[in-house]
């Protein structure tokens, strides 16, 4: 945004109206602190203030400046709490308003100059003379250099037309005039050094308000971004079985946490043709919206084989082949175990780079433990797969599938993973619990070991019990 | 959180560049993504890539170092480099096999014999 369209924004006019209210305020006790000093020195007696000419027109001055300034002070003040923020001619207001402020003090010098018991002298370096620096200093806060500027040229210039009427009229010493000139020319520069500054805090105040702008701008982008991601996992969550499969033995179930809003893991169930049940579940190398999208072909895909395709070894050659191609030269690969359940409770089991797969028979207690049998899946589209293991489940038995995010899950305390030993246990605590209290006993032990550590990679496991 | 690098070093030993991998955990998407980077590099430097991964060093590394090792494996082949792991510690050895990556990658004891199979 350039200088021109950010000064002319809302924030920006906020900003200097602000600014100009504060001027306000200080010029107004400026001339309120003039007013009492006025009043102490007449107490006390000092020869100016007790002449009544120059008392009299001093503080009617000096309530006259005090009146303006707090007349601007209430309109801005108004104007801020209304949100009125422009106002066409307002330069010219304020071009008014500094003329006005120079001129009581100029007036002031013109009149000790005119009628001072102390001569005309006097007036040419009265206290009244630091209230023209002093008003020039002010007028920084309206932000605007060239009038800072101007205030100190006519100061200087009001000073040294004073200098030479009194030059004129009492006649002083030549050898005086360098140094009388010079207050003149001091009050010039104290101007350029007022313009200066004001340039300068113009400039912080654009800065602020630009920076400001982007910031909301961000913040709006951000959250349309959150939204577009929230709506991903609305989509990829329904993807997920909702409800448990029904096959005569198994009680069946799952769960899946991503750690960002979309993950890469997923598992399905699908009923075969022939009455087994197809479970799967896989692990896409990597989280978040790039995986979940490779996640939900590899789905779409396992879906459309599986009921054509009575061996599950086969059924990854084939996923395999198709998801080559989607994934060549990215190096992803999608880990994968299928479990095929048959009514009678038997399970073929078949892994493309997928472990731990853990089976816990009641009988001894013990659990099995069952690795790939070939690479993952994406990774060389000829790859083969060892025919697959058949299980013998016993009533009791817990087959559980899950992705390597259960195991680990990072401890906060001294960074250990929680481990396959661990979860071994766990399994082995709950395994005559229904599947989903097996899992969610699960997730809690995890979760109670991580001690408020974050998850670093998605959760996914299927628990499959026979009963 | 202290932040990590992925760091490593290489020397030519002759008949091949033995590259060691010097950060512990291997675990951050950034630091992984660096190593990357360095390890592309380090291999389009050489004129017939032939690499010796020493993992000497690492004490855990999570999947997506897989796929960079899958990747950089494609290019020096691409090459006509050949590729070899070593001094893998036995519990990121367990994960080769889970994966059987380790059919993909040919995983020696040591960097010498690592070296040597390079001949």
């Amino acid at each position: 945004m350039t200088q021109l369209a950010i000064a002319s924004t809302p924030a920006f006019q906020n900003r200097l109206l602000r600014s100009e209210q504060w001027r306000a305020g200080l010029l107004a006790f400026v001339w309120v602190t003039i007013l009492l000093s006025w009043l102490i020195r007449r107490w006390l007696g000092g020869a100016i203030a007790s002449s009544n000419t120059m008392f009299y027109t001093t503080t009617g001055f000096l309530l006259f400046g005090l009146l303006f300034e707090g007349l601007i002070f209430l309109d801005a003040r108004r104007r801020l709490r209304l949100g009125h923020l422009q106002k066409p001619g307002r330069s010219t207001v304020w071009i008014i308003s500094a003329v006005v402020d120079l001129a009581l003090p100029i007036a002031a010098l013109a009149i000790l100059q005119k009628f001072s018991p102390l001569g005309a002298y006097a007036a040419l370096s009265a206290p009244a003379i630091l209230v023209l620096p002093l008003v020039t200093m002010l007028c920084i806060l309206r932000l605007r250099p060239m009038i800072c500027l101007w205030t100190g040229v006519t100061a200087g210039g009001a000073h040294a037309g004073l200098t030479v009427l009194a030059i004129h009229s009492s006649g002083i010493d030549a050898t005086h005039w360098p140094m009388l000139f010079s207050y003149g020319l001091f009050l010039v520069i104290i101007g350029i050094a007022a313009a200066a500054i004001a340039g300068q805090a113009r400039k912080y105040v654009i800065q602020a308000v630009e920076d400001a702008v982007e910031a909301e701008h961000t913040r709006h982008e951000l959250a349309s971004i959150e939204h577009d991601l929230s709506i991903a996992r609305d989509i990829q969550m329904s993807l997920m079985p909702s409800t448990p499969p029904t096959i005569s033995c198994f009680d069946i179930a799952g769960m899946a946490r991503p750690a960002q809003q979309a993950g890469g893991d997923y598992y399905d169930w699908q009923q075969m043709p022939d009455g087994r049940l197809v479970v799967a579940l896989a692990d896409v190398t990597g989280h978040g919206i790039g995986p979940a999208l490779v996640m939900a072909v590899c789905r779409a895909y396992a879906r459309a084989t599986a009921p054509s395709t009575p061996d599950p070894e086969e059924l990854l050659t084939q996923l395999n082949r198709l998801i080559f191609d989607d994934l060549k030269g990215t190096g992803r690969f999608i880990t994968m175990v299928i479990a095929l359940l048959s009514p009678d409770g038997r399970v073929e089991l078949v892994s493309a780079g997928h472990g731990p797969t853990l089976l816990y028979h009641a009988a001894t207690c013990e659990i099995d433990t069952f690795g790939g049998d070939g690479i993952p899946l994406g990774i060389d589209s000829a790859a083969l797969y060892n025919p697959h293991t058949t299980l013998r489940m016993e009533p009791g038995d817990v087959l559980l599938l899950l992705t390597d995010g259960l195991v680990e899950w990072l401890r906060a305390t001294d960074g250990e993973q929680f481990g396959t030993d661990r979860l071994c246990q766990t399994l082995k605590s709950c395994a005559t619990l229904p599947a989903k209290s097996i899992l969610s006993t699960i997730d809690a032990a995890v979760i109670s070991f991580a001690t408020g550590a974050p998850q670093l990679d998605d959760t996914t496991a299927v628990a499959i019990r026979r009963i | 959180m202290e932040e990590t690098h992925a760091q490593i070093t290489s020397r030519d030993v002759g008949n091949g560049i033995v590259i060691s991998l010097l950060t512990p955990k291997l675990l951050e998407e950034a630091v992984i993504a660096e190593l990357e980077e360095l390890l592309m590099q380090a291999i389009k430097q050489a004129n017939v890539p032939n690499i010796v991964l020493d993992f000497e060093k690492v004490d855990f590394l999570s999947s997506a170092v897989l796929r960079v090792l899958i990747k950089i494996n494609v290019a020096i082949r691409e090459r006509k480099g050949r590729l070899r792991l070593c001094s893998v510690k036995p519990k990121i050895l367990e994960v080769f096999k889970i994966t059987q990556l380790n059919k993909i990658f040919d995983i020696r004891q040591n960097v010498d014999a690592a070296v040597a199979s390079l001949k």
